[in-house]
C-alpha cells in the first residue's frame, strides 16, 4: 500500500519527493471524496522547510477529523434509518462545527426516538382498544340473540293464545249443545278464551318491544362500526407517518 | 519483544488515535497521536501487522469479534488494551470500521480511538479477566477464541442486549465533547 503511494508521488531530482504536489494531490482527492487519501512518511524524510512536515501532519490532522466525522455520522445516522437510536455520534474528540454538527445529529436522533416511542404506545392503545371494540360487537351479538330467541317464544305463545282460543269457542259450543248442564262448563270456557286474548295482546306486545329492541341493536353496531373506522384510518394515518 | 513496564501511558480526551489497514490488518497509515503514544516511528508501523500493539492480556474471542463483524461490512467498537514499543500499556476505545469501494467491496479498515472511561473500564476489565481465564486452560490460539466467545456471548444474552447496546450502555457520549 505505502509502496503504491510512492510509484504515484511525483519525483523531483536527486530522488527527493515534491511534497507540494504530494499535498495538493491529496487534497484534490479529499475534495473528490476519497477520505482515505493521506501524506505518508512525512518524518524520515528530507524537508526543504521547516514548516513543511508541519504543514503535512496538519493536512492529515484534517483529514482524520474530517473521516472520523464522517464516519460517525453515517453509523448514526443509518442506524437511526433502520429504527436503532441508541448509536449516537460520539462526541469524543470533536471540535467547534463538527462537534456543533454531532450535537444536532445527536438531538435529531433523541427526538426520532421519542417520536418512535410514542407512536408505539399509540399502536399499543389502538391494539388495546381492537379488543374493547371486539368485546363490545360480542355483547351486541349476543344481546340480538337473546331477543330473537324472546321473539320466537314469543310467537310460540301467540299460536297457543290462538289454539286456546280456537278450543274455547269449541268448548262453548259444546256446552250449549248440553243445555243446562253445561252451563257452568260454558263459563269456564268464556273466561278461558278471555285469558287467551289477554296471552295474545300481550305477545304481540312483546313481538313490539323486541323490534324495538332489534332495531336499537342494528343502531348500535352500526355506531360501533363507524367509530371504529374513524380510528382504524387514524391509526393507518400514524402508520403512513412512521414510515414517512 | 513483549516484555510490559505495567506503566499506563495516556492521551488527551481531544485527541483521537487512528490508523487504516489493508484488509489484511497492515498499517497503512497511523497518525501523529498513534506514533507517539505507541512509541513506533511512522517507518516501524507502516506494513506492520496490526498486532504490532497487541497486548497479552487481550482476550483473542475480542478481536476475533472485531474481525467477523468488520468482514461482514459493519462498525464495531471495542475496549481495547494495547502495547507501547517500551512495554507501557494504554486502554483505547476503538471504532473500527471497513471503507468501500463504489461497488460497494470492503477495500480497507479503518479505526479511531478515543480515550476510555475509567467507569466503563471497571465494567470491562472483569470481563475480559474471565475471557482470559477461560482462553488460558487452552494451548492453541483457535481453541482460545472458541472457548470464550461463547461464554462473551452468554454474559450479554443474560444481559439481555446486544453487543452494541451493551457497548453503549457503559459508554458516557459526552467523553471529550468540547464545552
Ligand atoms: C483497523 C484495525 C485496527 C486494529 N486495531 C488494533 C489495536 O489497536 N490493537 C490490537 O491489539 N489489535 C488491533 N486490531 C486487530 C489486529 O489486526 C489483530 O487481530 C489483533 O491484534 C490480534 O492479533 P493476533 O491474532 O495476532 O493475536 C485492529 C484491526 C484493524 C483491522
Amino acid at each position: 500500500m505505502s509502496e503504491h503511494q510512492h510509484e504515484a508521488t511525483p519525483n523531483h531530482s536527486f530522488g527527493a519527493r515534491n511534497w507540494i504536489a504530494e499535498a495538493s494531490d491529496v487534497c484534490q482527492r479529499a475534495a473528490q471524496g476519497d477520505l482515505e487519501a493521506r501524506v505518508l512518511n512525512i518524518d524520515d524524510q528530507k524537508h526543504a522547510s521547516p514548516d513543511m512536515p508541519e504543514l503535512l501532519h496538519a493536512i492529515n490532522h484534517l483529514l482524520d477529523m474530517t473521516d472520523a466525522f464522517v464516519r460517525e455520522a453515517t453509523a448514526s445516522l443509518e442506524f437511526a434509518g433502520g429504527g436503532k437510536f441508541f448509536r449516537r455520534v460520539l462526541l469524543a474528540g470533536m471540535r467547534g462545527s463538527f462537534a456543533r454538527a454531532a450535537g444536532s445529529i445527536n438531538a435529531a436522533t433523541a427526538q426520532m426516538e421519542q417520536e418512535k416511542k410514542a407512536l408505539d404506545r399509540a399502536h399499543a392503545q389502538r391494539l388495546e382498544l381492537e379488543e374493547d371494540f371486539n368485546k363490545l360487537r360480542e355483547v351486541v351479538r349476543a344481546l340480538a340473540d337473546a331477543t330473537g330467541h324472546i321473539d320466537l317464544m314469543s310467537k310460540t305463545m301467540a299460536k297457543l293464545a290462538s289454539q286456546t282460543s280456537l278450543l274455547s269457542i269449541n268448548a262453548s259450543i259444546e256446552a250449549a249443545r248440553v243445555g243446562d248442564m253445561g252451563r257452568g262448563f260454558g263459563v269456564v270456557a268464556s273466561e278461558v278464551k278471555k285469558l287467551a286474548t289477554q296471552a295474545a295482546s300481550a305477545s304481540s306486545e312483546i313481538q313490539g318491544r323486541v323490534r324495538e329492541l332489534t332495531g336499537a341493536a342494528k343502531n348500535t353496531s352500526q355506531t360501533i362500526e363507524q367509530i371504529w373506522t374513524v380510528i382504524r384510518d387514524q391509526g393507518s394515518n400514524q402508520s403512513e407517518n412512521k414510515a414517512a | 519483544m513483549s516484555h510490559l513496564t505495567g506503566h499506563e501511558r495516556t492521551f488527551e480526551p481531544s485527541e483521537i488515535i487512528v490508523s487504516k489497514t489493508d484488509t489484511k490488518g497492515r498499517i497503512t497509515y497511523a497518525n501523529q497521536v498513534f506514533q507517539r503514544v505507541a512509541g513506533y516511528t511512522e517507518a516501524e508501523l507502516l506494513g506492520k501487522p496490526h498486532s504490532i500493539v497487541r497486548h497479552p492480556d487481550m482476550p483473542r474471542c475480542v478481536f476475533k469479534y472485531l474481525w467477523d463483524t468488520i468482514a461482514a461490512g459493519r462498525e464495531v467498537f471495542a475496549y481495547v488494551l494495547n502495547r507501547a514499543k517500551c512495554g507501557d500499556h494504554y486502554w483505547v476505545f476503538a471504532h473500527v470500521t471497513p471503507t468501500f469501494d463504489h461497488h460497494n467491496r470492503i477495500i480497507s479498515y479503518h479505526s479511531s480511538r478515543r480515550v476510555p472511561c475509567r467507569k466503563a473500564l471497571s465494567t470491562i476489565v472483569p470481563i475480559y479477566q474471565s475471557l482470559m481465564s477461560v482462553e488460558k486452560r487452552h494451548a492453541n490460539p483457535q481453541d482460545q477464541w472458541k472457548a470464550s466467545l461463547p461464554v462473551l456471548v452468554d454474559t450479554l444474552t443474560k444481559a439481555g442486549v446486544s453487543y452494541d447496546e451493551f457497548i453503549f450502555s457503559i459508554t458516557d457520549q459526552n467523553v471529550g465533547a468540547a464545552a
